[in-house]
């Protein structure tokens, strides 16, 4: 907190950073997106787990949940993708074209508190699309639960035989179906995608900070998604690859630096085939979001805050 | 507000609402492109209560002056105060309301929710708020519109909204960039209305406007901007004043009467320069020809621009 001399010469004290008025630009922002109609793409999702969820008869238990999940979190995560690049890139650049941005920081706004109260929205909107797609899932994954048992068990009496078959070997096969259901590590994978698209929601304001137009924002932050999926191979070949010269090393130590690794958090694929994963795993994603998103809007600040308008 | 033309002197207790002193400002546009200096050594105040007029042709250096006052660019040197705090500063914008040349708003909101929006940001909330925003929108005469979305707004019902979002949180300065442009007269004469209803209630304004005949309506002292330099200033009535010339309004008088007035003026060493019948204006011939019908349009929301 500040203090600085209003003009009736009273001291009057300032918040710098007010939650409430990060708050409300959120809610605005929010609301912009939703009355964007955005949340039809749920209905598509929808259609496409019924779908794989009438597709059943195709598959095998195990196969169909398994297919059901690998598609219902591609969906997630193609909509948290598009929607935190188009919804971010489409925010400041148009409040700027459209001089909403004046009136918004003639206001006792200070540019942090809009940056954030953006960015929050945003994030507030991947949240409760995920949520509902995430909950949409588990109710078809949970209907299926009774099939995938059937199956492990009737696999397990099949192999036995006709020879006598022990409670502790049924329970053994109950336990390994549900892996397949609805657990805390299939809700660690929705996380991890929700922190994934809130690095790229961080990422996309940065740019759109510095960026002349909207579509430069998009396509910029899409380039930068995709070199971030293959962090791991460059810093690999930074480490290892001494060949590569002075020039390759320096590129390679260029990207692994500028671009977020957001292969870190791509652990759908492990999670739906049933690898659990722990709490410990959990935190380190969370503290590498939580890091990547503050770097990111800080950046977004320097840029931002003596932006002439 | 009670005096007119007064020119409040800013004292040591009381800072003046504005203070722009030796204020420069150069663009780079880029690298290859040369600079551009859109204000020169700029310096003017304006008192408490008191309606400035900033006036000059397209690119003098109007808006950039506003957006120095407001924060949005930084002066490259000079400096300005709003009630004495550098107006770089957040806190320097908590009394003040701006209203930008042609405002957009958020096409998603109502006009209700424009004014809560903002109202809010400014930190006003809850009853205080539920208060303040129907006060605004019968001030701004767009009740029967308050729920609609801003999409389907006029031009003239956005200056008035975006009027009201700029007096929501009772601000003591006033920013007003361009507020009549593109709208038709009859709305034109509300928005004046308003601003002398904000001088009434002793709040600063700055009014940048291209309708001389208007910031001279309202106006206590304007100065004129040209090529980012302050060529003239002073109080409107000294400025307009033509101090040898004289203009009497006669009714009623008897035929002969102007040739026995020349003859007087004549004898005492003057000359009449011209008489005849006063003219109105085509203003108010407007005003008065579309009263009824632009009333009607504008309770029933159709667009009249």
């Amino acid at each position: 907190m500040t203090e600085s001399n209003s003009g009736a010469g009273h001291v009057v004290p300032v918040w710098e950073i007010s939650p409430l008025r990060i708050w409300v630009l959120a809610q605005g922002t929010f609301v912009q997106l939703v009355r964007m109609k955005v949340f039809y793409f749920l209905l598509i999702f929808v259609a496409l787990v019924l779908v794989i969820a009438g597709a059943g008869l195709f598959w095998l238990p195990t196969e169909h949940l398994l297919a059901l999940k690998r598609w219902s979190f591609g969906a997630m995560y193609l909509f948290t993708m598009v929607y935190s690049i188009a919804a971010t890139a489409l925010l400041l650049p148009r409040d700027v074209e459209d001089r909403t941005l004046y009136t918004i920081l003639s206001k006792p706004v200070p540019r942090i508190e809009y940056l954030l109260g953006r960015l929050v929205g945003v994030l507030i909107l991947n949240g409760i699309a995920l949520a509902a797609m995430f909950l949409a899932m588990s109710l078809l994954v949970t209907w299926k639960m009774p099939a995938v048992e059937q199956q492990l068990v009737e696999q397990l009496l099949h192999g036995a035989s006709g020879e006598a078959v022990a409670q502790s070997e049924v329970n053994q096969a109950k336990a390994e179906a549900a892996r397949y259901g609805v657990n805390g590590s299939l809700l660690w994978a929705v996380w991890a995608l929700y922190l994934k698209a809130s690095v790229v929601s961080a990422v996309t304001l940065f740019i759109s900070t510095f960026a002349s137009s909207s579509l430069f924002t998009i396509v910029t932050a899409a380039m930068v998604v995709f070199i971030g999926h293959f962090h791991q191979l460059v810093l690999d070949f930074w480490k290892l690859n001494e060949a590569a010269g002075w020039f390759g090393s320096l590129v390679a130590r260029l990207l692994v630096i500028v671009f977020p690794n957001l292969g870190l958090f791509d652990i759908v694929d492990e999670v739906i085939t049933g690898t659990p994963l722990g709490i410990a795993a959990g935190m380190q994603l969370t503290g590498m979001g939580l890091f990547y998103v503050a770097l990111f809007v800080l950046l977004a600040q320097l840029v931002f805050v003596d932006k002439e308008l | 507000m009670d005096s007119l033309n007064a020119q409040p002197a800013p004292t040591e207790k009381q800072p003046p609402a504005v203070l722009v002193d030796h204020l420069t400002k150069v663009f780079h546009p880029s690298l290859t492109r040369q600079k551009v200096a859109a204000v020169i050594d700029l310096s003017f105040q304006v008192g408490i209560g008191e309606v400035y007029g900033l006036i000059g042709p397209n690119g003098s250096g109007k808006s950039t002056t506003m957006k120095v006052i407001l924060g949005l660019i930084t002066a490259t040197s000079g400096r300005t105060e709003v009630f004495g705090i550098d107006s770089g500063k957040v806190g320097s914008r908590r009394d003040v309301g701006f209203l930008p040349e042609n405002p957009y708003f958020y096409k998603h909101m109502t006009g209700r929710e424009t004014l809560e929006f903002y109202g809010k940001l400014c930190g006003i909330h809850g009853a205080r708020l539920r208060e303040r925003v129907p006060e605004l929108l019968a001030m701004v005469d767009l009740e029967s519109a308050a729920d609609r979305s801003i999409a389907g707004y006029s031009k003239g019902m956005l200056q008035r909204i975006g009027l009201a979002q700029a007096i929501v949180h009772r601000p003591r300065l006033v920013v007003l960039d361009e507020p009549t442009a593109g709208v038709d007269p009859r709305g034109s004469r509300h928005i004046r209305d308003l601003i002398l209803q904000m001088k009434a209630e002793g709040i600063s304004v700055i009014l940048s406007s291209h309708l001389l005949e208007q910031v001279q309506e309202v106006c206590d002292r304007a100065g004129v901007i040209y090529k980012g330099r302050m060529v003239l200033e002073g109080r409107l009535e000294d400025l307009t004043q033509l101090d040898q010339q004289m203009e009497y309004v006669v009714e009623g008088g008897p035929a002969g009467l102007e040739e026995k007035i020349r003859t007087l003026v004549e004898q005492e060493g003057g000359r009449l320069l011209s008489s005849g019948h006063p003219r109105t204006t085509l203003e108010k011939l407007f005003l008065e020809a579309t009263g009824d019908r632009m009333e009607t349009k504008e309770t029933k929301g159709t667009r009249h621009d």
